[in-house]
């Protein structure tokens, strides 16, 4: 393997002085290596960025520096004292704060009641929300967050949700802030906003660890970097000395392509899926479909671009014939769905289905490899004898997908559990591609697996669109639609806010659309959307 | 041979948190037997025997052991796909009832149609019986628990009403008339009550496991009963799936209380069941809901009420020695469960 130019010599490491120093940490679970050598130095002041592949160790590093795991073995200093935190509590106490994925509010207080909660100034029993206030107000002022004390957090978006969420941990005095995947919910706008967030936390002395697997946003935010894989930390980089190929190279340990191939075409076929006006009304819970229209032609790639929630479930539900719609029709291979009731998708052509969740949607936990190989086949005469499950014909056709794509797993009968995030994801794949289905419908196929995994899933479906096959790509991930796509739309609020060819749009006017501005004609003016 | 050995390590792996509830009990049942001033060794000797000394201690414990299979098999059909049906005894009750009167109400009628008659009856009660509460679970999102917990008690109520005023037989117990010969299960060991119902639960037992693991319809129950969310992506209909499952798991709770009144008491009694219905869920859960796995348990269960009876005579323990043994082994599968879904979410926990 071999090392970048930009490995930092041993006097300049010796010069700093650091937030963090994590030397030889090791975590096992039974026979799971999760940590087996991370070594971490953060350099006070400045922005170091993690990352590694999902399965690489990071999750569990969080854990072992907030005091939610303990580590089998090596040291945490913090701010040159050696720690040994017991709970998340002393973990905050002795500066520690951590931006986790998912927000942790509630959603019925204001901003200011989220903030106090839990470290309520003076008395636990009376909330004295005036000298709180105060407090809070100093800290807006001192890193430049701008937020309505008084709102609803459930009102905020999610820009805002998250500031707030930062506000809760400066309140409590973190001077080392970790961030895991903060950008996962922000439109393209919003994420250069939280990097302005980042910038003046630094400013202010606050250290910060910014835990991600997107390259780019690396590349943009962070001072230095350290690569984890496998559990091991593989080398840390200035981040001005290296570039994403090299990074990338470290986090699988082998060249990779992160380029994307796009083939030329010029003129697609027949109409494959057509949504005609659909509107939906679904549960309270979930974002109804307006008047959406949009059709897929064979060998196109159609991408559907939203921040989450915003009614690509209903769309993907509607679609698979899951559930009633109000309004409007939706024809699949030129076959209303209406016409056989709520007949569901497997009964109704050859389509192949990639869920947005793997282990809730696309398999079954307590099931083996073997038998989550025919999920949804279960009623192929390909693999029943007199209407009986045949064990033989199930086990060929298994071998088969796991030739086919190269699944990595030891034995049929293990549980699917044992196979990592992308080789689970591969087995979906071969299993739903094998019979060569007319259309596909993808939702967010590259969600949590690794890089070698993205590289053969968008292989997979740039292939499957020569071959005439229609793709219906709903996702989360920006980049994955711009450069997979042959025409996409951007969904708000249940409404398309936007057709067009990637190239039609730049990529500031996605993220307007995705925050639910319609483009006027020309593109030059905004016109607000109010959902 | 390493397919073998993987697959006996699986099974025994499985096993381990079952078998390791028997022996706690056991090793409690052990203590309780030195506090009151006996001795183990010769207890469980004659609890033993008791159960498995001769052919007809064997005949009693298959007895016993039968409504537990029919129970056993009812509740993991519905837990298969995904349902908790705590509703066995009232179902086992209606099917019960039904088969008493079918049973003594047609006379002259040749063996070979009023038996299949009676049992298919039994069998139909107990699926209406299941089915309203599936229907509300599928129709209104009424909890399972709840529509069959309720559903218990009206069967309890609305069989013991019709037993006392409408079909009494005259006497001080609150029973129907005697079925007809015509409807009856025959007697396999003499004095034992063991009948020709165990037989068709065995039969059942394999019937199921074939259905459940090995045929389309089957694969589809496991299938939303582990994961139900993934259904539809797999063509399978949580709704259809889940009426179902509890509408067999009703058929076959009917034909549990089809086999006491017709195998064992001959009429229907009020308030005959000891819990059945409920202590059949325990044996489900020790069998880990598997349709082989349920017959040992079941036999087990069987073993320590009939081998309970003879200890006390033998030995100065009470009979309730048995029961406790079975509850013991009823507190500890339950946190054995508790145990695995840790140790389970334990390992989801790994990144």
């Amino acid at each position: 393997m071999k090392q970048g130019g930009a490995i930092l010599s041993a006097k300049e490491v010796e010069m700093m002085s650091y937030a963090l120093e994590v030397k030889g940490l090791k975590k096992h679970f039974g026979p799971v290596k999760a940590n087996e050598d991370v070594n971490i130095e953060v350099k006070e002041g400045s922005i170091h960025a993690i990352i590694g592949e999902n399965g690489a160790g990071k999750t569990t590093l969080v854990r072992n520096l907030c005091g939610l795991y303990q580590p089998d073995e090596g040291e945490i200093k913090l701010f040159g004292q050696p720690q040994k935190f017991k709970s998340p509590q002393e973990a905050i106490e002795k500066g520690i704060g951590i931006l986790h994925q998912h927000f942790m509010l509630v959603d019925a207080f204001t901003v200011l009641e989220n903030i106090l909660l839990g470290s309520e100034p003076n008395s636990k029993l009376i909330l004295k929300k005036d000298l709180g206030r105060k407090q809070v107000e100093k800290i807006c002022k001192q890193y430049n967050l701008e937020i309505d004390l008084d709102a609803t957090a459930g009102d905020l978006p999610v820009g805002l949700q998250q500031r707030l969420e930062i506000l809760k941990i400066l309140y409590r005095g973190a001077k080392l802030i970790i961030l895991d995947e903060p950008t996962a919910v922000l439109t393209p706008q919003e994420v250069n906003s939280f990097f302005q967030i980042i910038r003046d936390l630094t400013d202010n002395g606050c250290s910060v660890i910014f835990i991600s697997h997107k390259l780019k946003e690396v590349m943009e935010i962070s001072d230095y970097v350290t690569v984890i894989r496998d559990g091991t930390s593989v080398g840390t980089y200035k981040t001005a000395d290296v570039d994403e190929g090299f990074l990338a190279s470290q986090m699988i340990g082998r060249d990779v392509s992160l380029e994307i191939e796009k083939p030329e075409k010029k003129d697609f076929g027949e109409v494959v899926l057509e949504v005609e006006d659909v509107t939906t009304k679904g549960d309270k819970n979930s974002q109804n479909l307006r008047n959406v229209s949009f059709d897929v032609r064979e060998g196109e790639i159609f991408g559907v671009i939203g921040i989450a929630g915003n009614g690509q479930e209903e769309l993907i539900e509607s679609v698979l014939g899951f559930n009633e719609i109000e309004n409007g029709k939706i024809k699949i291979f030129g076959e209303e769905i209406g016409d056989k009731g709520t007949l569901n998708f497997r009964e109704r052509g050859n389509i192949g289905c990639i869920p947005s969740d793997r282990l809730k949607e696309g398999l079954v936990p307590d099931l083996s490899v073997l038998d989550n190989s025919y999920l949804g086949f279960q009623n192929d005469e390909a693999i029943l004898n007199k209407g009986f499950i045949s064990k033989a014909k199930v086990e060929e056709r298994a071998q088969e997908i796991i030739d086919k794509n190269n699944v990595k797993v030891s034995d049929l009968r293990t549980s699917i559990l044992n196979l990592s995030g992308g080789n689970q994801q591969k087995l979906i794949i071969g299993r739903e591609l094998l019979d060569d289905p007319k259309l596909i419908i993808a939702v967010q196929p590259t969600r949590g697996v690794d890089i070698g995994a993205i590289e053969f899933i968008y292989k997979n479906l740039i292939e499957r669109s020569q071959q005439k096959v229609a793709i219906l790509l709903v996702s989360n991930e920006l980049e994955e639609i711009l450069s997979l796509s042959d025409r996409i739309a951007v969904i708000f609020r249940g409404e398309i806010m936007g057709i067009g060819k990637p190239d039609d749009f730049t990529k500031e006017e996605v993220g307007l659309m995705m925050a639910g501005e319609r483009l006027a004609e020309g593109g030059s003016s905004h016109e607000r959307c109010n959902g | 041979m390493k397919d073998v050995m993987d697959k006996t390590k699986k099974v025994s792996l499985e096993l381990l948190p079952s078998l390791l509830a028997v022996i706690s009990a056991l090793i409690v049942g052990t203590i309780i037997i030195i506090l009151i001033g006996q001795n183990p060794m010769a207890a469980y000797k004659a609890m033993f025997k008791g159960a498995f000394g001769d052919m007809r201690a064997f005949g009693n414990t298959l007895q016993r052991a039968t409504p537990y299979i029919f129970g056993a098999l009812s509740f993991l059909m519905a837990a298969n796909g995904g349902l908790f049906n705590i509703g066995i005894e009232g179902q086992m009750y209606i099917g019960a009832f039904l088969s008493a009167i079918i049973g003594f109400s047609l006379t002259g009628v040749p063996k070979f149609l009023h038996l299949p008659l009676t049992l298919i009856v039994a069998m139909l009660g107990g699926m209406v019986w299941a089915c309203i509460p599936a229907i509300l679970k599928v129709k209104r999102g009424v909890h399972e628990v709840i529509g069959t917990v309720m559903l218990n008690y009206i069967a309890f109520a609305l069989t013991g009403y019709l037993t006392v005023h409408v079909f009494h037989d005259p006497g001080l117990v609150a029973q129907t008339f005697e079925v007809s010969q015509s409807s009856i299960l025959t007697e396999l060991v003499a004095t034992s009550k063991l009948n020709t119902g165990f037989i068709i639960s065995l039969f059942l037992c394999v019937g199921l496991f074939i259905f459940l693991y090995y045929t389309p319809w089957g694969y589809g129950i496991r299938v939303n009963g582990l994961n139900s969310t993934a259904s539809p992506y797999a063509g399978i209909n949580p709704k259809k799936v889940m009426m179902a499952s509890m509408v067999a798991s009703g058929a076959i709770s009917g034909l549990m209380g089809a086999e006491r009144v017709l195998g064992v008491y001959h009429k229907f009694i009020h308030a005959f069941s000891p819990g059945y219905g409920f202590t059949a869920i325990a044996v489900s859960l020790l069998g880990k809901n598997h349709p082989l796995g349920i017959i040992p348990a079941a036999i087990l269960f069987g073993a320590l009420e009939t081998g309970g009876s003879a200890m006390s005579i033998q030995v100065d323990v009470p009979r309730e020695l048995g029961l406790i043994l079975q509850a013991l082994i009823i507190v500890f599968i339950a946190s054995a469960q508790f145990i695995n879904k840790k140790i389970v979410a334990m390992n989801g926990e790994v990144r």
